[in-house]
């Protein structure tokens, strides 16, 4: 077989190629900012039978079978009702250690009730999963084909 | 071998040079990881609980045992800069090459990104307890300076990066070792771990929350596969990679066992799994200076060795692309003096640097953490064609892992498990990501496999594969 000989490429063109890989990978990082894409999103929870209603003026009020009320208004401001170590469902332990972390009870109450709803799109898995398969089934394809033109040269043809 | 310069020619024999050994391979692997114990691993709290995530972790280090013994195989055989590009390029093809190095460089690159970012919070951190206004400390000056000095380190050679690498990844590892033995024996402090009064034994989101949490189980072990970048560079590489990635591997078990432990039994499950740095907290829950001072020094280290260890890693994978022309030749060239590949080296550090400062840690980590799981998807292909191309005993192994094709088969299962788990926590911004890598290797495959010398692809004194 005969020896393939690359084309030389120009000072330019190494330089274009460079930056294209970089632009690339800055797109990659900020368009699903910019998309807004996302995964599994926290929610409010309380410990308990929970119920979550919305207001007139559009606060989120969700409430427990325990009388813990947590509000979060339009602008993102959050209080309680009721609030008590106990009603988070805190062990003396727990609050021990909240305290030393300088964190009081409405600061832990803001971490301690908020969960993951990990309900999902099968599609959207599905798509996934379908896309990855197909990228790794491409490339071991095409790769293969490219292999054969290294050994054809490398070892000569024939096998 | 030799390298090819920006002009396309072979004028000299100057190669990286062989002086490495299994510390320095134990150094790289460790030094790149350890961070995952000091931050990062703990969002798998967050995803499922405790005790979701030491299930995760059991279950990640299934995986990455099985990469270390398939990458102890074939790294011990194929001894070349690039690590798993390298041997993309002999077991599978040149696509397949070009998309393992943009892994590699990728990977390294964003998770030094995060270790920069950790860095300079733990400079505020630090700044704020010593009395400065919340707020008012700017960490980016203190930031530019430890990169700058990490990249010098590099360019003046790897036996002394990997040296210094190995000395502060000790001493981190150290620092979790005194910080377990303080709460189990009352040294330093009066603080018992308390894990059954903590709520450790539940899991708030059943069985689908261990399943999101392998998400950043994967930050426990992400990067040790680093330690065959340094294939070209090490004494004896049949006896120091194994050794440097399977010692590496059981320290990494250890830390992450000891971290979670003492994590798991001094902080509520859910301030730890949203903590920045958790055994700096757990070791300020302690109430002992000591240990406060010993911890944050030991995230400083663990912070610094990463990033040390990804330039080199990021710097060797992008600079064998170049050396192939699977890149711009120009990142190709080796320093005169200290045996380098300088060039790679300076054009990745303010790329990491930006990611940093732009704040873009959660896309960078994420990015981070796909990059590296389609690495490992590819090991069980590579594997396979391995063993299929040339069977045992045909050609010399430094190493032959037992099992075949058993860790393969585990491997391909957990990366599946693992896809589905980073679909949870991040949806369809995985789809947007893999776009990157279809784009990019139409982009090869179109516009720069043109420039690649076909049989210079093919550098190992083999016999020819068997089917080709």
């Amino acid at each position: 077989m005969a020896k393939y000989q690359p084309r030389k490429q120009s000072g330019v063109g190494q330089a274009f190629d460079a930056i294209f890989l970089l632009v690339l990978v800055f797109l990659a990082l900020l368009v699903p900012l910019e998309m807004e894409l996302a995964g599994a999103a926290k929610g409010d929870w309380l410990p308990g039978e929970m119920k979550v209603e919305t207001a007139t003026d559009g606060t989120i009020v969700v409430s427990n079978d325990k009388g813990l009320i947590k509000r979060t208004a339009p602008d993102g401001t959050i209080s309680f009702e009721n609030l008590t170590w106990e009603a988070l469902e805190q062990t003396p332990v727990m609050q021990a250690q909240w305290g030393k972390l300088d964190m009081d009870l409405e600061t832990a109450a803001a971490a301690i009730t908020l969960r993951y709803d990990y309900s999902f799109s099968w599609g959207g898995l599905i798509a996934t999963l379908a896309a990855i398969a197909g990228y790794f089934a491409f490339l071991v394809w095409q790769s293969d084909r490219e292999y054969r033109q290294v050994i054809a040269e490398k070892f000569g043809n024939g096998s | 071998m030799t390298d090819i310069t920006a002009n396309g020619e072979k004028p000299s024999s100057i190669n990286l040079v062989k002086v490495l050994g299994p510390t320095h391979v134990w150094a790289l692997g460790v030094g790149i990881v350890l961070v995952g114990e000091f931050m990062g691993w703990n969002y798998s709290v967050e995803k499922g609980g405790a005790l979701g995530s030491i299930i995760a972790c059991w279950i990640i280090g299934l995986l990455y045992t099985c990469v270390a013994m398939i990458d102890s195989e074939v790294t011990s055989t194929v001894a070349a800069a690039g690590g798993q590009y390298t041997q993309a390029k002999h077991t599978t093809g040149p696509l397949m090459a070009f998309n393992v190095g943009l892994y590699l460089v990728l990977a390294y690159t964003m998770l030094e990104a995060a270790d920069i970012f950790v860095f300079g919070d733990l400079i505020r951190i630090a700044s704020e307890s010593l009395g400065a206004e919340a707020g008012m400390v700017d960490a980016r000056p203190f930031v530019l300076l430890a990169v700058s000095a990490l990249a010098f380190l590099n360019y003046r050679g790897v036996f002394m990066a990997l040296s210094v690498n190995f000395l502060i990844t000790a001493v981190a590892f150290f620092s979790i070792i005194v910080l377990v033995v303080a709460y189990q024996f009352g040294i330093f402090t009066a603080e018992p771990l308390q894990h059954e009064g903590l709520g450790m034994g539940s899991l708030p989101y059943g069985w689908m929350g261990v399943l999101a949490s392998f998400q950043f189980g994967i930050w426990y072990y992400l990067g040790i596969e680093g330690t065959c970048q340094a294939a070209e560079e090490v004494r004896s590489c049949g006896r120091s990679l194994p050794l440097g990635t399977m010692t590496g591997m059981i320290t990494l078990l250890i830390a992450a066992a000891l971290t979670w432990y003492v994590c798991a039994g001094s902080l509520p499950w859910e301030y730890l799994g949203t903590a920045l740095a958790p055994l700096y907290d757990s070791a300020r829950v302690s109430g002992s200076t000591v240990l406060i001072v010993l911890l944050w020094v030991g995230t400083v280290f663990s912070a610094l060795a990463s990033a040390n260890g990804c330039i080199n890693d990021a710097a060797r994978a992008w600079f064998s692309m170049g050396r192939d022309r699977y890149l711009p030749q120009f990142f190709a060239a080796v320093h005169p003096k200290y045996r380098t590949p300088y060039r790679a080296i300076i054009f990745l550090i303010p790329i990491a640097a930006s990611f940093g400062f732009l704040q873009l840690l959660a896309p960078t980590i994420t990015f981070s953490i796909l990059s590296g799981l389609l690495g490992y998807t590819f090991m069980p292909i590579n594997m396979f064609r391995f063993r299929g191309k040339w069977p045992l005993n045909t050609i010399k192994r430094g190493y032959i892992h037992p099992f075949h094709p058993i860790p393969s088969l585990v491997l391909l299962a957990l990366c599946a498990a693992t896809y589905i788990a980073v679909f949870l926590g991040f949806g369809t911004q995985l789809l947007a990501m893999m776009v990157f890598y279809i784009v990019a290797s139409v982009w090869f495959v179109l516009f720069r496999y043109k420039y690649v010398q076909r049989g210079d692809q093919f550098t190992m004194a083999w016999p020819r594969p068997k089917g080709y």
